[in-house]
């Protein structure tokens, strides 16, 4: 009677495992493979394996023929892109700096308001993002600040540093402050120490905070849609232009590729964390 | 004062005092008025229960804590607001604190680097070290490939490296297990010996203290109890805290009833009576009697005796010895070991059994009452 029961339990658990993973997984299956549909009228229909769709997002010759509209959104998007690049690397180098030196203040200093301004470091990440859009317009407008690339990097640093504060924060929490202590007894300077101590011993956090800074800022729709300029468009901000006028069969292709290069960057984030040393807290006796 | 202090000290500490902020806001007295100056070459043991302060001393002088009050000398020269980094002192932290992401060379050449020694001389100077404690052809492991013994090792070693005038030790051997801790010990001794180099060495264990220290400073409450060598803090406890604290003792609270020609008669205040050797005691002085358990035997002594007599309630063999416990007449419990010389016989000692516990008048202990 109890087996049974067990065993309905485990069977009740696996299906309600696998209905979540399905519901998680088959939407971004299905564009995956409707990717390389090559039914041009409607994409749902499928119509034979083709790379057409990636041939036509980088204005390569296809069997779609080269008609003016494809080449035109091609140029588009690569632009798009190249903002969006130019804007998650200053973004990542900026709120990477910013966030992890917070993070090493509020660990190793002593002051007053102390835990005031770790809340405050945290507010960003829970506030809505519609509402740091639509203060971040009010602001630049209220400054004079065009709105642009410029614009778009201070709105997303505003919440990376919380971010990369919060990845450094954990690693330095993990760490034995002993071990700052020891390098400065055997006569090392603060600069020598950080140099050679913290930052080697922090360093899969910052890049960790690197990587997610970087992902987030590259996948940034809402607040960058308030805050962008004509010029600075993005690439959420024009694939969410491109759907609005009618879903193409090249959005497949381009979720496709931006899935590759997260899963690429996602797995240097894990094997940096593979090869840190095991424990960097030593027990402590007595 | 020791012939060590003569000589000038590599540390002098002049009323020191220290307070913690708890929690809560109030004030913690860490160390409440401490004087200490360890010589050149001197091997130092702060022994006390824990939280007496021997950690908040030995950061005092390596410089992670600030002192409140009172000056502090390393060397002759004043110290109390210079920075760690510029100190010449290494510490040996309790959990080693080696570099994890190091190997064992660069952690041991570390305070070479940090000086700027060329690698060359580096790496000599780094074999010589790991050389020194027994570690020699290491260089390339990381910590985390190291037992418990041999990290201590490389923690020692990356202390010694570079020969400070002061090497600090904060319960180093705790960690390590029993039988490795008493080698440890004898090696830590024969290298301070050695190398010439004053140690101020923590521990709560005091027959790591006896065993190890040329002086011991026994610390309670942040106050200094008594500063001496161990037979001086072993025969002569300074008060009823170190008579406790360090080995076994039989503590009497007594009176002095009577003065003869040349012996005392002392009346505990259950009743229990005492002899010791006149010396200039006054009658009615209240004192405390100290006798250790080893200083009891089963027959009279050679020199001049007197016995407490009693039913002996426990009797256990601790291997050569036999510990019992016994209850005196007036109730008072008295621990003594008597050595197992194969003479005695045993069914003396057998519980129940009444006996009498020899003791030579001049092995009583006198502490005077502490005023309040
Ligand atoms: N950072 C601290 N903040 C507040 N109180 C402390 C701190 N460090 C030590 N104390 C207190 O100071 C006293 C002495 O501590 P410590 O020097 O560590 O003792 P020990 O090393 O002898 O065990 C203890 O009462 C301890 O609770
Ligand atoms: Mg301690």
């Amino acid at each position: 009677m109890n087996s049974l029961l067990a065993r309905l339990g485990r069977g009740l658990l696996g299906g309600y495992s696998l209905a979540f993973f399905i519901f998680l997984y088959l939407p971004i299956a299905l564009i995956v493979v409707y990717s390389f549909n090559s039914n041009p009228i409607n994409m749902m229909i499928w119509n034979g394996a083709s790379l057409d769709w990636y041939r036509s997002l980088f204005g390569l010759s296809n069997s779609l023929g080269s008609s003016k509209m494809y080449v035109e959104s091609s140029d588009q998007l690569l632009a798009a892109l190249r903002t969006s690049l130019t804007i998650a690397l200053s973004t990542t180098a900026i709120s990477t700096v910013a966030g992890t030196f917070m993070a090493l203040a509020l660990a190793r200093y002593r002051f007053r308001l102390q835990g005031f301004y770790r809340v405050l470091m945290f507010m960003p990440m829970l506030m809505p993002d519609i509402v740091l859009g639509i203060a971040l317009l009010i602001f630049f407008v209220g400054i004079g600040m065009p709105l642009g690339k410029a614009s778009i990097i201070i709105g997303h640093c505003t919440f990376l540093i919380s971010y990369v504060f919060l990845v450094v924060s954990a690693r330095l929490a993990g760490m034995d402050t002993r071990l700052e202590e020891a390098s400065a007894d055997l006569g090392a300077s603060p600069m020598h120490t950080f140099r050679r101590i913290t930052l080697p011993l922090i360093l899969p956090g910052v890049i960790g905070g690197a990587l997610l800074a970087f992902i987030i800022s590259m996948d940034d729709l809402v607040i960058t849609y308030f805050i962008s300029g004509v010029d600075s468009t993005t690439l959420p901000v024009y694939i969410y232009g491109m759907i609005r006028r009618g879903i193409k069969p090249e959005i497949n292709a381009i979720a496709t590729l931006l899935l590759i290069a997260s899963f690429i960057i996602a797995a240097v984030g894990l094997y940096l964390r593979s090869r840190q040393p095991a424990t960097t807290k030593e027990d402590t006796h007595g | 004062m020791s012939v060590y202090t003569r000589i000038a000290p590599v540390v002098e500490i002049r009323g020191a005092v220290k307070h913690y902020r708890a929690p809560e806001g109030h004030l913690v007295p860490a160390l409440d008025g401490i004087d200490l100056s360890v010589g050149a070459n001197e091997f130092v043991t702060l022994l006390g229960p824990s939280g007496c302060g021997k950690t908040t001393l030995l950061r005092v002088i390596s410089g992670f804590e600030q002192l409140d009050d009172g000056e502090l000398l390393i060397q002759q020269t004043q110290m109390n607001s210079v920075p760690a980094h510029q100190r010449p002192v290494h510490t040996v932290f309790q959990s080693y604190a080696l570099f994890p992401h190091m190997s064992v060379g660069d952690n041991v050449g570390y305070a070479l680097e940090v000086r700027g020694v060329g690698k060359a001389e580096r790496r000599t100077r780094i074999a010589e070290a790991l050389e020194l404690v027994g570690l020699g052809g290491l260089e390339r492991r990381k910590p985390g490939q190291l037992s418990g013994g041999q990290q201590q090792r490389v923690a020692l070693a990356r202390a010694l490296v570079d020969r400070p005038a002061l090497l600090l030790l904060d319960e180093p051997l705790s960690a390590l297990d029993r039988q490795l801790r008493q080698s440890m010990q004898r090696e830590l001794k024969k290298l301070q010996h050695e190398l010439g180099i004053a140690f101020v060495f923590v521990t709560h264990d005091q027959e790591e203290a006896l065993t190890m220290s040329d002086r011991i400073v026994v610390l309670n409450g942040g106050h200094i109890q008594q500063i001496g060598t161990p037979t001086e803090i072993y025969d002569r406890p300074a008060n009823a805290f170190v008579a406790g604290f360090i080995g076994e003792s039989n503590l009497f609270e007594v009176s002095v009833s009577a003065g003869n020609a040349d012996t005392a008669d002392l009346l505990s205040e259950r009743g229990d009576l005492l002899q010791v050797p006149r010396r200039d005691l006054q009658v009615g002085q209240k004192l405390q009697a100290m006798l250790r358990p080893e200083q009891f035997q089963l027959d009279r002594p050679q020199a001049q005796g007197a016995a407490l007599e009693g039913k002996v309630e426990q009797t256990l063999f601790i291997g050569k010895d036999f510990e019992v416990s016994l209850r005196t007449v007036h109730g008072s419990q008295v621990k003594a070991v008597i050595r197992d010389t194969g003479r005695h016989d045993l069914h003396r000692l057998q519980p129940g059994s009444s006996l009498q516990l020899w003791y030579a008048l001049d092995a009583v202990h006198l502490i005077p009452e502490v005023k309040p």
